[in-house]
């Protein structure tokens, strides 16, 4: 089953608006009752990356060709590990140090898979966007991993900033370079 | 692996890396307004109040920025059928207001 262009379109859009939400989530900080800032500990962003893995496992299903099927999959795979990791630790059931680099290291590999995209298809009608939304993944992911390593602590984490860009342009990307 | 009653719930706080700064930003040090200041501290002190409400902030910059992307490029409209609103509030500038009306939501105080 191959889906219209505009259908993979909009699966694109929601994905990148449901990105927008975890991030904005993750790393803006929340007003708490006393009136002072802090982290949001919400099981949101674990429980939104699954659901998220999920719609990109769903591409396997629908793509019509063999390296999209491929990419999407392995995609799938770390958001679900991510989220399942993330989802443990916030919970309590399973704590470790470098449970801190799990987002991180996630956006790293996503990144990294969209270079991969464009290089396996670099005459397709979306490569461009593909290579600027991987640039931005790799900046978010590095930033933060930077962050975590280094165990700073800015109100506002830097990353946000190419993390935001790569889910606008998931929001932003034309019809004819979904891919 | 922590035992059922040991767990944290859901609502509870977990350690962040950014929590000493995100406090040192809304503490009331940060948010007393002294007479006489001058324009650099009153600035200081608006980019610290921003940043400590950074979701209302940004929710409106998302609401401003879907306005603005719904004039220039228009929305179509597909109908009052249920597939057909799903398909008219999937549109970019509907998916911004949702995560602006999300941003709102999960910014107010607990």
């Amino acid at each position: 089953m191959i889906l219209p262009q505009i259908q993979i379109a909009r699966a694109h859009w929601i994905l990148g608006a449901l990105f927008l939400a975890i991030i904005l989530d993750e790393y803006l900080p929340l007003i708490g009752g006393d009136g002072r800032p802090r982290r949001s500990p919400s099981i949101v962003v674990p429980w939104a990356l699954m659901i998220g893995a999920a719609g990109v496992w769903a591409t396997v299903v629908f793509a019509d060709v063999v390296h999209d099927m491929l990419i999407h999959f392995l995609w799938g795979d770390i958001l679900f590990a991510a989220g399942a990791l993330e989802l443990a630790r916030r919970r309590g059931v399973y704590e470790r140090p470098w449970l801190d680099t799990v987002l991180p290291l996630a956006f790293l590999g996503c990144g990294i898979l969209f270079l991969v995209h464009v290089e396996v298809d670099p005459s397709g009608q979306g490569a461009h966007w593909h290579l600027a939304m991987g640039s931005l993944l790799i900046a978010g992911g590095a930033l933060d991993l930077f962050r975590v390593l280094r165990h700073r602590s800015p109100v506002v984490p830097l990353a946000l900033v190419p993390l935001m860009g790569f889910a606008l342009a998931l929001i932003a990307i034309p019809v004819a370079a979904a891919s | 692996m922590l035992e059922r009653e040991q767990r944290p719930l859901g609502s509870d706080r977990f350690p962040s890396a950014i929590d000493e700064a995100a406090s040192r930003a809304g503490s009331p040090v940060a948010r007393r307004t002294p007479p006489g200041r001058s324009p650099l501290d009153l600035g200081v002190a608006a980019v610290q109040w921003a940043l400590a409400h950074s979701r209302a902030v940004l929710g409106l910059v998302l609401v401003a920025g879907a306005g603005a992307w719904a004039i220039a490029r228009g929305l179509t409209y597909y109908g009052l059928s249920p597939v057909h609103l799903g398909y008219d509030l999937d549109q970019p500038p509907w998916l911004l207001l949702l995560v602006s009306g999300w941003l709102w939501y999960r910014s107010r105080r607990r």
